[in-house]
């Protein structure tokens, strides 16, 4: 992804998708639950 | 001033404006950002956003864009972040982070006091350091922040993680100079059709994610946009 470079669809979920879980994760981890 | 400049300046203002920080956006949430500060040598603006309905009360979201600062994928990143109902803490990675090339030995440009910094807001205090955990995040130029916050050791009590959103291989990561390495320990790839493939070395006990695009450090726009585009999570632990 270029600088500015804008997406979506498929691409733009994915992404956002994968930032839920990392954040989900990243949680987890520091409650430790 | 003839009309169609002024016509011109009227449309360059308004696709700046799109580019800028984050508006309010009503129901949602507030964004506000303040006066440019003095800080680690550089002129900063930071942006606060508050959820209307907080999802939680017990983190905080410290957000640096990219090279284009809130154009494209860094502003969809910080939209996205707000719309979650996270309290988040953005800047323009571009004010701290200058454009030349980061060494294996770059130095700590401000991260530690960044990351303290985000208690306050432009008109009082937010949350207290010792109560309010950090996640450090950033897309391209603004994971520079996130490795070096991760790997300053006074800061890692005031931390609950960090993730890394870039899409160059893992060797373009800054190292965090005289700080701690950090270290790989677990890594999977996700396609858009949503096989998972999970490898794990032991449980992390702080952790750090790497939101990454595979194959080309560049991946263009147009044939990404139609294709399967894979990301690659690395999560990597500061010991």
């Amino acid at each position: 992804m270029k600088a500015g470079h804008t997406f979506g669809g498929g691409a733009r979920d994915t992404l956002m998708r994968d930032l839920d879980d990392a954040m989900e994760w990243v949680q987890t981890i520091a409650t430790g639950n | 001033m003839p009309s169609t400049v002024t016509a011109s300046l009227a449309a360059l203002l308004t696709l700046t404006g799109c580019a800028g920080p984050l508006h309010s956006k009503l129901g949602a949430y507030t964004a506000r950002t303040g006066s440019r500060v003095r800080f680690a040598g550089r002129d900063l603006r930071v942006t606060y956003v508050t959820p209307g309905t907080p999802r939680s009360r017990e983190v905080l979201i410290l957000f640096a864009t990219g090279d284009a600062g809130y154009w494209g994928v860094s502003g969809q990143i910080a939209e996205h972040l707000a719309a979650q109902r996270y309290f988040l803490v953005t800047y323009d990675a571009r004010q701290l982070v200058a454009r030349e090339e980061i060494g294996h030995t770059c130095q700590d440009p401000g991260s530690r006091g960044l990351v303290r910094r985000c208690w306050w807001m432009p008109d009082g205090r937010w949350g207290s350091p010792d109560s309010v955990p950090v996640i450090v995040t950033g897309y391209s130029r603004g994971t520079n922040m996130v490795v070096l916050a991760a790997g300053i050791e006074r800061l890692r009590h005031h931390l609950a993680g960090a993730i890394a959103i870039d899409s160059d291989p893992p060797r373009r990561l800054p190292r965090a100079g005289r700080h701690p390495p950090i270290r790989c320990r677990r890594c999977w790839s996700t396609s858009k059709a949503g096989s998972k493939r999970t490898r794990r070395s032991r449980p992390p006990d702080r952790s750090f994610a790497l939101i990454q695009g595979t194959e080309d450090s560049h991946i263009g726009a147009e044939e990404r946009i139609s294709c399967s585009v894979q990301t690659r999570i690395a999560v990597v632990s500061t010991k």
